[in-house]
């Protein structure tokens, strides 16, 4: 729970966070240290200098580390864990599901863990979001796209593939896809993060709801004007946040462009933990004016109303998180 | 001191612009350092923000750094190394050896990478072409006027400051890579000149170029600042 200044308290849903391990000692090739190495880039650069890590504590994120990160250090309420499995860099992976689920073990009730799945393994696929199902009682999934497998550069939400596998997901109540389309990383000239291929399956499985994370950047004009279809479309705020503290103008203009073609109810707070902490994103946040000029020019405000719906609301709705209980569960 | 050798390849290099922030590299602090040898071969050390910077670009700024060397008449062969990055030596292999971006990346690329320099020729003059209209209508000419100027009036308008002026010189040099023949100021990417009714979904298409643009420069710009703050550490180390 987060109190304003002015006494406004605010249910935060973190629905973008993970609990890595990015150790020497975890590496199985240089990509391995190439890819921590670039995330720490990513938190040195967009971070105020005094929330900025040693590298020691940023390669490691342990499960009492993070819970004091997020629950005791920082304002969050529920936790939304993404997994990201990047087996051919790391020996144990980067952040599976075993090893996220450790979380929802400890804190039964302050966490959700998500896992992941990859259509071109085919029939394999399937058995495994069976067993995501059966094993962790998945409720969401994180999907990269641009990831390489075999010989294959990327993956298409409208391939064959990945119909089933959605079609199987709504079956098992897996309905939350959290798809990566953001910052490119590694793409050749054929843009693996492109968003087009949203369009295709939020059309064909209306019951499932797909959340763009970092909003399709740097492709914003491409995602709205999905988004502005296909009301199972929402948009995830990691990586986009930070530019509060960077670039606080173009974060406004960004946000503008978010609710004047989203709206209120589609957009969802995400720190990307631990590349970000929630602590300053939510306090920013929350005293975030946007500019006279980008309201008066898109039609919207940004009042507290609509910032505890970004911050949590949406989310709990997606999720099915009572919130009244919870405030009470946790306030007890 | 630099020798004048040493000082013309600079002086070439500041033409290689980076594709996303449209900059010159040289002022991004890619290059590392430039070796020349007495036989008249060139040797270009480069770095990029991250390991995992867009091959596809690295291999543009490459290939530039290949090309604009090779116009010197005294230079007998070049040699671009990428340091640092996860498709470095495969880069740097491809072009030591002549091959084209297709050649190297066969299997893992389809398409052009013509097509994606032009892409960001098109970026390039539509994110120059926002900042000339906005530096006009801060001047207080009228919309109707602005779009009836051709590139003569716009070459000689009198700017009260010297950031138009530079905006207007590169907007042109733009201009030039979209069209050979339409002199109209105002153009689209078709090289139709921009029509009155149509100016306001003309500047959503230019805001929404620029945020996205905007995303990945800033991106870049601040992982290079602590990219160049970690070299400055180990350096004292």
């Amino acid at each position: 729970m987060y109190k304003s200044a002015s006494g406004d308290e605010y249910f935060v849903i973190d629905s973008h966070m993970h609990m890595w391990d990015g150790t020497a000692e975890n590496h199985k090739n240089i990509h391995g240290k190439q890819f921590i190495d670039c995330f720490y880039a990513y938190h040195s650069a967009l971070s105020p200098s005094e929330k900025i890590w040693t590298r020691d504590r940023f390669d490691l994120c342990e499960v009492e580390t993070t819970y004091n990160d997020l629950f005791v250090d920082g304002p969050v309420d529920v936790a939304i864990c993404q997994s990201t499995y990047l087996r051919d860099f790391y020996v144990n992976g980067f952040n599976p599901i075993e090893r996220n689920y450790q979380l929802a073990e400890a804190y039964p009730d302050r966490f959700i863990v998500n896992g992941a799945f990859d259509p071109r393994d085919g029939e394999a696929a399937l058995d495994y979001i069976s067993f995501l199902a059966e094993k962790y009682n998945c409720k969401g999934v994180k999907l990269y796209t641009a990831e390489w497998n075999g010989a294959s550069r990327g993956w298409k939400l409208s391939d064959p593939a990945a119909y089933k596998c959605f079609e199987l997901c709504e079956k098992l109540g897996i309905k939350n896809m959290h798809v990566h389309k953001g910052p490119t990383i590694t793409p050749l000239d054929k843009d693996s993060f492109d968003v087009a291929d949203v369009d295709h399956a939020a059309t064909d499985f209306p019951n499932l709801n797909f959340i763009i994370e970092h909003c399709g950047l740097p492709r914003l004009d491409e995602f709205c004007w999905i988004a502005v279809q296909e009301p199972n479309v929402y948009g995830g705020l990691a990586v986009v946040m930070p530019f509060m503290h960077a670039r606080p103008g173009y974060f406004a203009e960004v946000l503008g462009e978010l609710l004047f073609w989203l709206g209120e109810d589609r957009l969802l707070f995400g720190s990307d933990y631990a590349i970000w902490t929630p602590d300053w994103l939510v306090e920013k946040f929350v005293s975030l004016e946007l500019p006279e000029e980008v309201e008066k020019e898109r039609g919207i405000k940004l009042t507290p109303e609509v910032k505890a719906k970004i911050l949590g609301l949406n989310a709990a709705r997606l999720y099915d998180i009572d919130v009244a209980n919870s405030k009470k569960k946790f306030a007890a | 001191m630099k020798s004048t050798k040493t000082t013309e390849v600079w002086q070439v290099l500041s033409r290689v612009c980076d594709p996303e922030l449209d900059e010159p590299i040289t002022d991004l602090n890619f290059i590392e350092e430039v070796i020349i040898s007495e036989s008249g071969s060139v040797k270009v050390k480069f770095r990029l923000p991250t390991a995992w910077c867009s091959p596809n670009f690295a291999w543009l700024m490459a290939s530039g750094i290949q090309n604009e060397i090779s116009n010197l008449p005294w230079v007998k062969n070049v040699q671009p190394i990428l340091r640092d990055h996860i498709f470095g030596d495969k880069i740097n292999e491809g072009l030591t050896a002549g091959n084209s971006f297709g050649e190297v990346f066969a299997g893992e690329a389809n398409g052009d990478i013509e097509e994606v320099k032009k892409k960001f020729i098109i970026k390039a003059f539509q994110r120059r072409q926002e900042l000339v209209i906005k530096d006009l209508l801060k001047e207080g000419i009228k919309v109707s006027e602005l779009l009836s100027m051709n590139l003569n009036d716009l070459r000689s308008f009198n700017y009260s400051n010297d950031e138009a002026d530079n905006n207007r010189h590169r907007y042109i040099e733009a201009h030039g890579n979209v069209t050979a023949s339409n002199s109209a100021a105002f153009i689209d990417e078709n090289e139709e000149q921009i029509k009155l009714e149509n100016f306001k979904i003309r500047m959503e298409k230019l805001r929404a170029t620029r945020l996205n643009m905007e995303f990945t420069g800033s991106v870049c710009r601040s992982l290079l600042k602590v990219r160049d703050k970690s070299e400055l550490t180990e350096e004292k180390v």
